[in-house]
């Protein structure tokens, strides 16, 4: 069952990376993958948040949780596109750009990621009653 | 159309690494994420290979080549849960295998890139 809830959240990341992709680079057409590194940087945030805010707090099904963390999250960024586009990058000899490109993915990724995690333990999203109480007895 | 068959692409590649994955994760032992790490350079080598030469299109067509690239392979392999998992292991503080899994990760990743694309481009002189 598992199986259903991350293929069809993976379809739909999927078709959501591609959209929006295509929508970043109608908006800021250049030769800077911005489309892939926008991507990348928001699907870390939403990692970050969901992730941790399902398994510290919030009990979602595992089936829901996998669906949404591994299937959807993990389909809409990508790795092997932005490996791809740094090395096109070099090959085009945009030597600064390739740097610039790894370097804003890989740290603005490691932030966004540490911000959903912050996000997703403050108190202000405990919605739901009793949580506070759990969460402490969890300590 | 094109949905379709990125859809169905992402469909099969979410499944495969998680698959993948937690098969990898059983064998491996300790805390390094040895599952991604395979799965995004063995996906960074693919996607090198299948767009280092037009040839790819004229053999499986544009809709076909879109499932394999942006749909399979770019669901396959993944930068969140790479980007997760250095966090998780610098928040253990296990700070030397964090910066050994990110600069692996990247370095390797270009090369396997790298190595994808030049296949791609010997095949390409074999085949004339």
């Amino acid at each position: 069952m598992v199986y259903i809830y991350i293929g069809i959240f993976g379809f739909l990341g999927a078709i959501a990376r591609f959209e929006l992709g295509r929508f970043i680079t109608a908006f800021w057409p250049s030769t800077f993958p911005l489309g892939t590194l926008i991507i990348n940087i928001v699907g870390c945030f939403a990692m970050g948040l969901i992730l941790t805010y399902s398994l510290e707090r919030l009990t979602l099904s595992p089936e829901l949780r996998l669906g949404l963390t591994t299937g959807f999250i993990g389909a809409f960024t990508t790795f092997s596109t932005f490996s791809v586009e740094t090395i096109n990058l070099l090959f085009g000899g945009l030597i600064t750009s390739a740097i610039m490109y790894m370097l804003v993915s890989t740290i603005g990724g490691l932030i966004a990621v540490r911000a959903g995690t912050v996000l997703a333990r403050m108190p202000i999203l405990l919605v739901f009653k009793g949580q506070e109480t759990e969460l402490e007895n969890n300590r | 159309m094109h949905y379709l068959y990125i859809g169905l692409g992402g469909f099969l590649g979410a499944i495969v690494r998680f698959t993948l994955g937690q098969a990898l994760s059983k064998r491996s032992k300790g805390t390094f994420p040895t599952g991604t790490l395979i799965i995004n350079l063995t996906g960074a080598f693919l996607l090198g290979l299948f767009l280092g030469t037009p040839a790819f299109a004229h053999i499986f067509g544009n809709g076909l080549l879109l499932a394999i690239t942006t749909g399979f392979l770019g669901a396959y392999t993944t930068f969140s849960t790479f980007s997760y998992e250095v966090v998780r292991l610098a928040e253990d503080g296990e700070i030397v295998n964090a910066l050994t899994y990110l600069t692996g990760t990247l370095i390797l990743g270009l090369l396997f890139a790298l190595a994808g694309h030049a296949l791609s481009g010997m095949l390409m002189q074999l085949t004339r």
